[in-house]
């Protein structure tokens, strides 16, 4: 069984790849939406842009790489340093934001194998079909409805 | 550097000569840990595999040549230190030593380098630029200042501290357990030379760097306001690393009075240091805390370590640095000051572009059969000159040391790449420069 028998989330609001993320985190905070996704010139999936990715931008590099900075505690508010970061990060396009080792699901993902990838995401994961054409995300919450209807019926 | 070697012939596969079959090795495996396709310790073990296989030396001989006195040091310090480094004290230094300038850009640059150094002189290298680099980015940021010339000035404050004692970088470690000099002897031959080379540096630093440093008073005032004390996230931890730290300090003061070896004193503090941590936990914590702490041991430097040391064995029972040994002598006419002045130019070139720990490790044996040539009591200047040339050589290149390619990661995920040939046309002139001090020195206080 494939991923195929879930309910999928609808599609989250696709805007190109180019956009600035200035443009995202508008349509982000007016239709109070976490998730944005990007998709390529030729209409395919090109990643898919968090409010949390979007945030992780704006933490200093220091804290964000591998072996930095555990925590920021000693910094205090920082609010100019946090406002500089956020003016430099909403001017890039928002492929910028997306990772190229991110996580995405397809059509024929197996559901043992999509039930692991979703315990090891921090948010929904977006579905794509054989070609690479988004159609829709899923959610921990649907993959455990899922399966609390799969338990109720045997 | 080696223990009693139990006596037994070499028997090589096929009838081969010992000597051929040993330099084969010895090459191959120096040539594949220089192009850096297969991770080191893979490689040294391997060649330490194959020197025990073709019969150049028994398992015996094999294990009596790793010097458990350097892997113990190493890795009682390492547990110490990733132990410590919990504490945040590191982070408390680097901040407070940039509050203390105001934040200066120029003050900032001086202290970071300073700190580096001192650190570098009691930990080792990686280690020391894992924990400051990150601090220097964070400082640099909220200063919007660019953040290479702080990189470039750790990267040679940590190999130029790590030359001052004994247990500030694996080069002085090797020589210190394989002659026996001590911490205090390390301290005061290295120490006063290590610190006028570090005074010097500043000054090509503030020449191309630091006049033109600026930032405003604003941004200053930012980081005036961050708090170190914050920096400290376990005051217990702290306590208890500090007081073992220096405990562990003293004991290589003094060891050489009490009879004890560095590594005796590296491992006791580290066991230590855990005792305290694990006191009051349940059994399943401590256990938990105890393989977290052995799990930041760089096992890979460790094993890189004892097959380096198994293959230079090979080499050194197969008669092959004696060989270099009449070679050296043979340039050199056995004249004190050529010798020294040749193996501390020569280990600083040759340190810029190939890791100095396989280059030290070779050079020991070589050295210690210039004995009868130049007098044991002129060995130590040999010794200093070996670990002058091989510890600042480092600073020649990228690749001269593990620790400035740490810091080049940081720069590339910092989106503030450190490209190799632009660091290399800054970096190895001034590297020259710190051995013609070098030079200066050795010839004023030993020749």
């Amino acid at each position: 069984m494939t991923l195929r028998a879930l309910a999928f989330g609808p599609s989250p609001l696709s805007l190109a790849a180019d956009t600035p993320v200035r443009e995202v985190l508008r349509r982000m905070l007016e239709e109070r939406i976490n998730h944005v996704a990007l998709r390529g010139t030729d209409g395919r999936f090109a990643g898919l842009v968090s409010v949390q990715s979007l945030l992780n931008r704006i933490i200093p590099a220091s804290a964000r790489m591998e072996h930095g900075l555990a925590d920021l505690a000693f910094v205090g508010d920082a609010l100019p340093m946090l406002l500089a970061h956020f003016n430099e990060v909403v001017e890039q396009p928002a492929s910028a934001l997306v990772s190229e080792a991110g996580t995405l699901l397809r059509t024929d993902t197996p559901l043992m194998e999509t039930a692991l990838m979703l315990s090891r995401s921090q948010g929904p994961l977006p579905v794509v079909d054989a070609d690479g054409f988004l159609v829709g995300v899923l959610s921990s919450r649907a993959m455990l409805g899922f399966l609390s209807h799969q338990a109720e019926s045997a | 550097m080696h223990g009693a070697a139990a006596p037994h012939v070499s028997h090589v596969i096929l009838g081969w000569s010992p000597l051929v079959v040993a330099l084969a090795i010895f090459v191959l495996t120096y040539a594949v840990i220089v192009t850096e396709r297969i991770n080191r310790a893979i490689v040294a073990l391997l060649g330490a595999g194959v020197m025990i296989l073709t019969g150049v030396l028994h398992q015996n001989e094999a294990f009596a040549g790793i010097d458990f006195n350097t892997i113990g040091l190493l890795t009682g310090m390492m547990v110490i230190v990733a132990i410590t480094q919990k504490s945040g004290v590191f982070q408390y230094v680097a901040v407070k030593s940039a509050k203390m300038v105001k934040a200066d850009p120029w003050g900032l640059m001086v202290m970071l380098t300073l700190v580096t150094a001192v650190f570098s002189a009691l930990l080792d290298n990686v280690t020391t630029v894992l924990l400051v680099a990150p601090v220097a980015l964070l400082i640099t940021d909220a200063l919007r200042l660019n953040p290479y010339p702080y990189l470039f000035a750790i990267i040679f404050a940590s190999n130029i501290g790590g030359t001052a004692t004994l247990i500030g970088d694996p080069p002085n470690i090797m020589i210190g357990s394989a002659v026996g000099l001590t911490f205090n002897q390390f301290l005061f031959n290295l120490a006063p030379v290590a610190l006028a080379v570090l005074s010097l540096t500043l000054i090509p630093f503030w020449w191309f760097w630091g006049r033109k440093l600026s930032a405003s008073l604003e941004l200053r005032a930012q980081v005036m306001a961050f708090d170190e004390r914050a920096a400290i996230t376990d005051m217990k931890l702290l306590k208890q690393s500090l007081a073992v730290t220096a405990l562990t300090i003293a004991g290589f003061v003094s060891a050489h009075s009490l009879g004890l070896e560095p590594a005796t004193v590296a491992m006791f503090g580290a066991a230590l240091l855990l005792l305290l941590r694990a006191l009051g936990q349940s059994a399943e914590h401590q256990s938990e805390q105890v393989h977290k702490s052995f799990a930041e041991v760089e096992w890979v430097t460790i094993f890189f370590f004892i097959g380096l040391f198994i293959v230079v064995a090979g080499v050194e029972k197969a008669g092959a640095l004696k060989i270099l040994a009449d070679q050296l002598v043979a340039v050199t006419g056995g004249d004190l000051a050529a010798t020294a002045y040749l193996i501390l130019w020569a280990s600083a070139v040759i340190s810029a572009v190939v890791d100095n720990i396989p280059f030290v490790a070779t050079m020991i044996p070589v050295i210690q059969n210039l004995g009868p040539v130049v007098g044991a009591e002129n060995l130590n200047t040999l010794w200093w000159s070996l670990a002058l040339g091989a510890c600042l050589g480092g600073n020649g290149s990228l690749v001269g040391a593990s620790a400035n390619l740490v810091v080049a990661g940081f720069a590339e995920r910092a989106g503030h790449p450190i490209r190799f040939l632009p660091f290399m046309l800054a970096a190895f002139p001034l590297m020259l420069m710190s051995i013609a001090v070098s030079s200066l020195y050795i010839g004023w206080r030993y020749l």
